[in-house]
């Protein structure tokens, strides 16, 4: 987990408010895992403070590596302005990564918006590990923001396995990304994997549970420091909210939230609370 | 070469820079962007008695020039703290860095009971009190804005402990060198000062607060202006040692700090923007000392032309 400079490569405006930045470091791109993230530095050191930001790591491929943001904020939108050649302040891989399927399991990769990077980075990690039956189902509001599908756009163009969804129906399948998946069907043993709003990931982890299909979800929470330090970004433990109260007698009151930076950001998605009260999105 | 190191009552540091509690864990967090061995000090993330489960999030929101946090002091509680944290502390001890453990609770009590748990604990030189904490018996007043309570659980403290107590003040107080004083008539060995500013942040458009809580505490560089300020009033107040804190990033700013009366420093919100940050405000010292033939550190506390 190493603090370290990256030099932009290339910083991309995908339109409606996405970007694409790419990065060349060595030292971050050598041992990355499907689901890990990098917080990145908004700002040169002599400013005014501001916290990091955490991204997923869509893609590495030699010393190069890439994540997608969307335009949000103070940070993000100062992340548009980062031209090619500065170096930044960038702290990672962090986090943990997804499960691999068993070798008979169908890979089910179920992406929204600026949640889709962690679902390229694992099918990437499929291809490698040479376990080919897996399906994508991809998700975006509508035209206004198909950069989000470029990862796998740059990658499987013209593949099957990957199903795009807009929610106007203006590209592919017309409908949020469940209902793609279900459009499709589920059949043989499958384990699925998602990043996106809460909401999605709440229909995703309900369709799971529904079809005893294992599922894990990558989620996003307010982070500060990403290492465990600052423990900002938790997310609750679904044994402790929904146990009784001999269950919850059984556990320390310190595992009611997790950190997602440290135990996460990939959880099983029966084990965590899919709820952030409204406060992101 | 400028010798760093600096005396905080029986306790000696081989350079003034330490950690903040609550910025960096119980010290493998922070391992993998700084070199835990620069470090003259280190203060844990505070311990109760038994584990906290903290706030609901969001917990933290950043502010200009700042953060605010609510995290509500989540904790693994002593025993476990014994158990799986003290081995990572006896590395750093090792390494020549000092330890400090911040104890909070919510009844004077509580406080004498981590202080007494924590005794015969070799990897630990010192304890540094939360007293930003609500005293559930005083109707979740904190103790720290009562210079009665204060005295009270640093007197329980040092009573239940053989090691140095410290104790961090809040700033969320009239007078804050009379609450210095009171502490170290108490039995305080060293003063941090200061902890977080109460404040609060809104999404205007939700009319509701960024933070689950409500509000929440203030760090980052917009506090240093009022943390320089209380350090030089609670050092000009007291006879024991200050360490001063609230917004160092710099050299340059903990240089001021220790200027203003302050033996140590800690560095705490600049962590989670750079978490080198300490290391690099160890190395800027020993420059700027060196190029004005300071001998030792220790010369230019509480050097203030006031």
């Amino acid at each position: 987990m190493p603090d370290s400079r990256s030099t932009v490569l290339e910083n991309r405006d995908l339109g409606g408010g996405v970007w694409l930045l790419r990065f060349r470091d060595p030292t971050i791109a050598d041992d990355v895992g499907p689901g890990q993230f990098v917080m990145i530095a908004c700002s040169p050191p002599y400013e005014p403070l501001l916290l990091r930001r955490p991204f997923s790591i869509q893609r590495v491929e030699g010393d190069v590596y890439e994540v997608l943001y969307r335009d949000v904020g103070k940070g993000t939108h100062r992340m548009t302005k980062m031209q090619v050649g500065d170096e930044v302040q960038v702290l990672g891989p962090l986090g943990n990564s997804f499960t691999m399927p068993r070798p008979d399991e169908t890979a089910v990769l179920l992406g929204g918006g600026v949640g889709i990077p962690p679902m390229v980075a694992l099918a990437d990690a499929l291809e490698a590990a040479g376990h080919t039956r897996w399906a994508a189902y991809v998700g975006v509001s509508g035209i206004v923001d198909e950069g989000c599908f470029v990862g796998f756009d740059e990658r499987w163009p013209n593949d099957d396995r990957v199903r795009r969804a807009t929610m106007d129906g203006s590209i592919g399948f017309e409908g949020h990304v469940v209902a793609a998946w279900l459009d499709r069907g589920i059949t043989g043993p499958t384990r699925a994997y998602a990043c996106g709003p809460m909401v999605m990931l709440r229909a995703v982890a309900d369709t799971a549970g529904t079809h005893d299909v294992p599922c894990e979800v990558s989620v996003e929470t307010m982070m500060g420091c990403g290492v465990g330090a600052c423990m900002s970004c938790v997310i609750e433990n679904r044994a402790y909210r929904d146990g009784d109260e001999a269950a919850r007698k059984s556990m320390s009151p310190y595992d009611r939230w997790l950190l997602a930076c440290r135990k996460g950001p990939v959880f099983p998605s029966d084990r965590i609370v899919l709820d952030d009260g409204g406060f992101l999105h | 070469m400028t010798d760093l190191s600096v005396r905080i009552g029986d306790v000696v540091a081989k350079n003034p820079v330490m950690l903040a509690s609550g910025t960096a864990g119980y010290g493998p967090e922070l391992s993998g962007g700084l070199d835990m061995s620069r470090l003259g000090g280190f203060v844990t993330k505070g311990i109760a008695v038994h584990p906290w489960e903290g706030n609901a999030p969001p917990r933290i929101a950043e502010t200009p020039g700042g953060m605010l946090n609510a995290i509500g002091l989540q904790n693994v509680g002593l025993e476990a703290f014994l158990e799986d944290k003290v081995p990572y502390l006896n590395r750093m001890r090792t390494a020549d860095t000092v330890v400090a453990v911040n104890v909070i609770g919510k009844t004077v009590q509580e406080y004498h009971d981590v202080a007494k748990g924590l005794r015969g604990c070799d990897a630990i030189d010192a304890l540094e009190l939360n007293i930003s904490c609500p005293n559930i018996k005083e109707g979740g007043i904190a103790f720290g804005t009562d210079c009665v309570a204060a005295a009270e659980v640093t007197a329980a403290t040092v009573e239940g402990s053989d090691k140095p107590v410290w104790v961090k003040l809040s700033p969320n107080v009239a007078d804050i060198a009379s609450m210095g004083v009171a502490v170290e008539e108490a039995g305080a060995a060293a003063l941090s000062v200061i902890n977080t500013l109460l404040g609060m942040a809104i999404d205007l458009e939700k009319r509701r607060p960024l933070l689950s809580l409500g509000w929440g505490g203030l760090s980052g560089p917009a506090i240093k202006p009022v943390a320089l300020r209380m350090t030089w009033q609670v050092s000009q107040a007291c006879s024991i040692p200050v360490l001063g804190m609230g917004g160092i990033r710099s050299a340059k700013d903990a240089l001021e700090f220790m200027v203003c009366g302050a033996t140590a420093v800690q560095i705490g919100t600049a962590n989670f923007a750079n978490p080198n940050t300490a290391a690099e405000v160890v190395d800027g010292m020993t420059t700027w000392c060196d190029e004005r033939g300071i001998e030792r550190i220790s010369e230019i506390v509480g050097t203030l032309n006031a």
